[in-house]
């Protein structure tokens, strides 16, 4: 793409960043633009993140070069990225509950008493922030504690921080994904406003409509490696999907319908810390999902259907058997299994090896006489790496040292081996390279046809389209459709979950 | 007023006191005195001097086992350089800058090289209460010094001077917290030190700062120790170090991190003495009032976890009352 | 296998460590270090006691905790059951001893497992609160002279040349070994160690497991109290010493760090024996006691920089194999 040379703030060429175990990103190149919005494109573990993060100075490169305007630049840490203007909206909210909405857009740039050079000037700061929140079109007041936001107000009050000073480049990672459509155009505001005033715009979002709405030119990103820059405008939707994904996406999701049988679970009325009135049915041989905006409640009712977090009123049934008050070990006694999205810190422990979490969520059942056993633990290691084809020289690594993917499998094996019949999937194929999603999702289509019933909850709108059955949508904390396998369009469930029910009936 | 006790957060540790205070007023003779009232304040000051270190510590959702021993071996420190007939203002400033030191290892050891914070601390604790017990040859060293006597007993406008000293520590540290970019960054960091690395703050020095600050209040405290009692005991702060956390947790200051303040600190502190002088007042015998006042400390320590566990959970469910 | 190899490098070093310590004070004091009898009685008299407690303290710090208030247990247990040893009441002795170890075990796991109060809190007062109580119940009172049956305990020896006490520390010792390393249970308790979130999540009985480890100790405080009786021949409150340092020391230095999870009760031994072998040096060099304390706290210390320097080694001969 023609690039007009003085209009360039950003350049990075070259970009390597080696994880433990990975290789996040591989010699990726980007150029940026003043007055553009650049959108960053690219599955979960593409490398998205670790990219602007190295732009904003919380990760080091281990290689490359970063030219930001005109000067080569090497930030050490975010401070020096904030004093040279870039700023960085996060996917995961940075803000402190406990302080005010003035506090927080001011954290860590406070206003000073002038003459004195260590004392905060908190009206000043509720001053600015005041006039900043009126100037983005945001009505909240500046004193409000962050704990009493919701999600979305408090994705406005992140957007308003982050342009709290002079930018000159702005990364917002996925700022919509927990938006509304009322807040979304309010954004799109902002973000028209910005390019007016020759601010440069890094925007990543899994969102294909967003990508003609308000970009300018997008870089697809695959596996660590730059794939391809192409104009907003013209390019065509399809083609940006095969670049982002590697490959015709019919071979990615792989579907074979069953038909279903008995009811595995159900809830009725469950009303929970953000859910009211949920009623869910998985029969064997489903996969259902979950849909929704980002913090509609889906993983919360997981969690709270597995017993991670208490149940206000309603019933949950496992087989028919009504669980009361659930917790872990119920559950997992009643033949549920929860796959957490956070792997490394809830699904697996990383410090032991792959038999040893291969049978820790069946130790009772596998060594009856309460003594382990080294080589039954073995052999039952070996049997899940063969089953799950997961790569490694033997049962005995750790599994901190696999893959995203590999770690996937250890942590599906761990559940098989307890031969539970419903298994919770959240987030299934986050931070997993797109070689083995397709192998995930294969293993979820193969044990459905085992009479496994899955309920799975996902942000990627290709992976609820691509292999659920049924897919129930969300919004703030309610069911707001239902919609089956013939009827799933990426529109329909934006639209349930956007605009909840009542607009659809009108 | 009742709103602003609220906004402080410590309205339960307030009338707590009060409360403690009108019950011994009833059940001890002699504890409705002027003179009581007095002791109780001046006793209070050396343990609140001492936990408002502890308070910056767990304000930053970390802790300082330390305190007790760097009491002791300032109180130590400051009775040998006196015998040793060195000034007394080198004495403090000495004295002082051992607190720091002590703060300074604690702090870049868990801040910079990313230590846990327990054992860091545990052993700067046990190896300053050595250090204090090797200096003072294991026994009490009695010392003598005018200005010193003065500090630790002399009345300034009729008002004992450690008073004076701890409610000058007090009314600088509250308006540090409240005011300062210092204080702001404590709050920040306690909120959630990713957050506020992310947004800028400069965490590792803060936080060694927040050490720093907790060995130099903890010297303020050995030092006026050293004054009362015109000596320097080995063991004197043996007992600090437990009382300065439960002070700081009875005062609201949850383990959390980023919730709470000096304020409750000192309500939590003199809580602590209230009940230390009733008990005594009531004749309750003192071999049992260790184990009381350990048992009413547990009980207050339950009910703050406890309650911050219900305001946690009340938390998450407000996000959807509010979009009602 | 790696993981195994590395558990094999992390221990031979400790071992290493003590043959370390040892042959240092072979060498500069050989003649009153370097004997039979002062080895014996070092390993077989001494150590077993601060083996027993350090063994309670591991088991906490495995799961991811600690245990502060042992030694106070172990004072309290001791002190209550005196009288019925010295009657000839052995049952009720027992029975009195290992009822308080529980019921304080049961505490600290209540405390803990329930209301998660951090460890190092909850067991602080209780600590308090148990060597208060000890306080009451000793009132002054020393009570010495038990029947010799009792002192055979630690005095006599049923296999020719392994005193009973030692023969009751390997008891111990074997089983624990097992029940921390061949059993589900101890698989739960290296889990929960680990990730406590994802043992939860795993179904383990979490809660139930950390409690057990706590009544563990509690008994495991309870036997050492009891032993301290035969071999004392008196109960005397100043037996708590420097244990709870010594057995953290103890557990640190030996390879059981405080991130949990890692190391076993063999580990523990070494670094026990590490710790006694320091002291019994110290003395025989005649170093005053007062050093004891900040030596330890320098063992601490120098026990969290080893732990560091050994990961980095590790890290680096991990690449090597690989890239062979």
């Amino acid at each position: 793409m023609a690039m007009n040379e003085e209009n360039v703030i950003l350049k990075m060429t070259g970009i390597t960043k080696r994880f433990p175990g990975t290789l996040a990103l591989d010699n990726v190149h980007m150029t940026c633009e003043k007055g553009k919005v650049h959108v960053l494109l690219g599955e979960n573990g593409a490398g998205k993140s670790t990219l602007v993060k190295i732009i904003s100075g919380e990760y080091t490169r281990d290689a490359g070069t970063i030219w930001y305007d005109g000067k080569e630049v090497n930030f050490t840490d975010v401070r020096q990225a904030m004093a040279a203007g870039i700023s960085m909206i996060h996917q995961e909210l940075s803000l402190l509950p406990e302080r005010t909405i003035a506090q927080n857009i001011y954290l860590g740039h406070e206003p000073m008493k002038k003459g004195l050079n260590a004392v905060i000037d908190y009206k000043k700061m509720v001053r600015d922030s005041r006039e900043l929140l009126e100037k983005l079109g945001v009505d909240l007041d500046p004193n409000i504690q962050i704990k009493k936001l919701s999600i979305a107000q408090k994705q406005m009050v992140e957007v308003v921080k982050a342009l709290s000073f002079d930018v000159k480049l702005v990364i917002m990672d996925e700022p919509t994904s927990s938006l509304a459509s009322r807040e979304i155009e309010k954004l799109f505001e902002i973000v028209r406003k910005l390019k007016k005033d020759g601010v440069a715009i890094i925007y990543i979002s899994h969102r294909m409509d967003e990508i003609k709405c308000i970009g300018d030119c997008v870089t697809i990103m695959r596996d660590g490696q730059y794939i391809d820059t192409v104009d907003a405008a013209t390019v065509d939707l399809d083609v940006l999907i095969s670049m982002m994904v590697g490959r015709k996406i019919e071979k990615m999701y792989e579907r074979n319908y069953c038909k279903p049988g008995e009811v595995v679970f159900e809830t009725e009325n469950l009303t929970g810390l953000r859910f009211r009135n949920v009623n869910i049915k998985v029969r064997a041989g489903e996969i259902v999902s979950l849909s929704g905006l980002v913090g509609a409640g889906r993983t919360e009712i997981a969690k709270a259907v597995f017993g991670y977090d208490p149940i206000d009123s309603g019933k949950v049934r496992l087989m028919g058997k009504e669980i009361k008050r659930p917790v872990p070990i119920k559950s997992v006694a009643n033949g549920m299994g929860f796959l957490p999205e956070d792997r490394k810190n809830e699904g697996l422990i990383l410090p032991m090896t792959i038999s040893e979490n291969m049978v820790s969520a069946c130790l009772k059942k596998i060594f009856r006489n309460g003594f382990l056993n080294a080589r039954k633990e073995c052999e039952i290691g070996e049997k899940y790496v063969e089953y799950l084809k997961i790569s490694t020289p033997s049962a005995e690594k750790t599994v901190g040292e696999l893959s995203g993917g590999n770690q996937q499998k250890v942590v599906i094996g761990k559940w098989l081996e307890t031969g539970c019949k419903f298994l919770i999937f959240d987030e299934p194929t986050r931070g997993i390279d797109v070689g083995a999603k397709s192998e995930i999702y294969k293993l979820l289509d193969s044990l459905t046809k085992e009479g496994y019933g899955i309920l799975m909850i996902s942000s990627e709108m290709n992976e609820v389209i691509g292999i659920s059955d049924r897919v129930y949508v969300m919004k703030e904390g309610e069911i707001t459709g239902e919609l089956n396998r013939g009827d799933l369009t990426q529109e329909r469930i934006m639209h349930y979950a956007i605009e909840g029910k009542e607009r659809i009936n009108a | 007023m009742l709103k602003r006790i609220k906004k402080l957060d410590v309205s339960g540790v307030a009338v707590g006191d009060i409360v403690l205070f009108l019950f011994f007023c009833v059940a001890a003779e002699n504890f409705l005195n002027g003179y009581n009232f007095i002791l109780i304040l001046r006793n209070s000051c050396t343990l609140l001097v001492a936990s408002i270190g502890m308070t910056l510590a767990i304000l930053v959702s970390q802790i300082d086992l330390s305190v007790g021993s760097v009491v002791s071996m300032s109180a130590v420190m400051v009775a040998i350089l006196n015998n040793a007939g060195c000034p007394l203002i080198l004495t403090i400033l000495a004295t002082l800058a051992m607190g720091a030191l002590v703060g300074l290892i604690n702090g870049i050891l868990i801040s910079k090289f990313k230590l846990d914070f327990w054992v860091v601390t545990f052993s700067t604790m046990s190896i300053m209460a050595g250090l204090a017990l090797v200096i003072a040859d294991g026994a009490t060293v009695s010392t003598q010094n005018e200005v010193l006597d003065f500090i630790g007993n002399g009345k300034i406008l009729g008002v004992y001077t450690v008073i004076w000293i701890t409610a000058l520590v007090c009314a600088i540290m509250i308006l540090v917290l409240k005011k300062t970019k210092f204080g702001y960054n404590v709050y920040s960091i306690g909120g959630s030190a990713t957050v506020a690395g992310v947004s800028g703050v400069k965490v590792v020095k803060n936080r060694t700062m927040v050490y720093v600050l907790s060995g130099i209040f903890s010297a303020i405290s050995g030092i006026m120790i050293a004054g009362m009692t015109n000596s320097g005991s080995p063991t004197v702060g043996n007992e600090y170090t437990f009382s300065a956390m439960a002070a700081v947790v009875i005062g609201g200051t949850s383990f959390d991190g980023g919730k709470g303040g000096i304020v409750g600190t000192i309500c939590g502190t003199l809580l602590l003495k209230i009940l230390a002088s009733g008990l005594s007042l009531m004749g309750i015998p003192s071999t049992w009032q260790k184990a009381t006042i350990g048992i009413v400390i547990l009980v207050l320590i339950i009910t703050d976890v406890v309650s911050e566990k219900r305001k946690n959970i009340k938390g998450l469910r407000r996000v959807y009352q509010d979009v009602d | 296998m790696l993981t195994k190899k590395q558990n094999l490098i992390d221990l031979l070093s400790r071992v290493a460590i003590l043959v370390v310590v040892v042959a240092v004070l072979a060498i500069i004091k050989t003649e009153s270090f370097w004997t039979v009898e002062n080895i014996r009685q070092v390993v077989f008299q001494q150590a077993p006691y601060t083996i027993l407690m350090a063994f309670g303290m591991s088991l906490a710090i495995i799961s991811k905790g600690i245990d502060i208030s042992m030694a106070s247990v172990m004072v309290l247990s001791s002190y209550l059951s005196a009288k019925f040893f010295q009657q000839g009441n052995y049952i009720l002795g027992i029975l009195v001893a290992a009822g308080i170890g529980v019921g304080f075990g049961i505490s600290n796991g209540l405390l803990i497992s329930k209301i998660k109060i951090e460890p190092y809190i909850a067991t602080f007062s209780i600590d308090f609160i148990a060597l208060g109580l000890a306080y009451v119940v000793c009132n002054g009172k020393y009570i010495y002279g038990f029947p010799a049956g009792f002192r055979s305990l630690t005095n006599g020896s049923l296999i020719f040349g392994f005193p009973n006490i030692a023969l009751i520390t390997m008891a111990v010792f074997v089983l624990l070994y097992i029940l921390t390393r061949k059993t589900t249970y101890g698989r739960g308790l290296y889990s929960i160690g680990h990730n406590k979130e994802v043992a939860r999540l795993s179904g383990m009985k979490v809660d139930q497991i950390l409690l057990s480890v706590y009544v563990i100790n509690g008994v495991l405080a309870a036997l050492t109290g009891v032993l301290y009786l035969s071999r004392l021949n008196a109960a005397d409150p100043s037996i708590k010493g420097s244990l709870t340092m010594d057995s953290i020391a103890a557990a640190l230095i030996g390879g059981i760090p405080f991130g949990g999870g890692k190391g076993s009760v063999l580990n523990t031994v070494v670094g026990a024996l590490i710790i006694i072998f320091i002291r019994n040096g110290m003395n025989i060099m005649n170093i005053s006691t007062n050093w004891q304390s900040a030596v330890v706290g320098f063992v601490i210390l120098f026990s969290i920089l080893y732990e560091i320097l050994l990961k980095k080694l590790m890290i680096a001969l991990g690449k090597k194999k690989e890239y062979m």
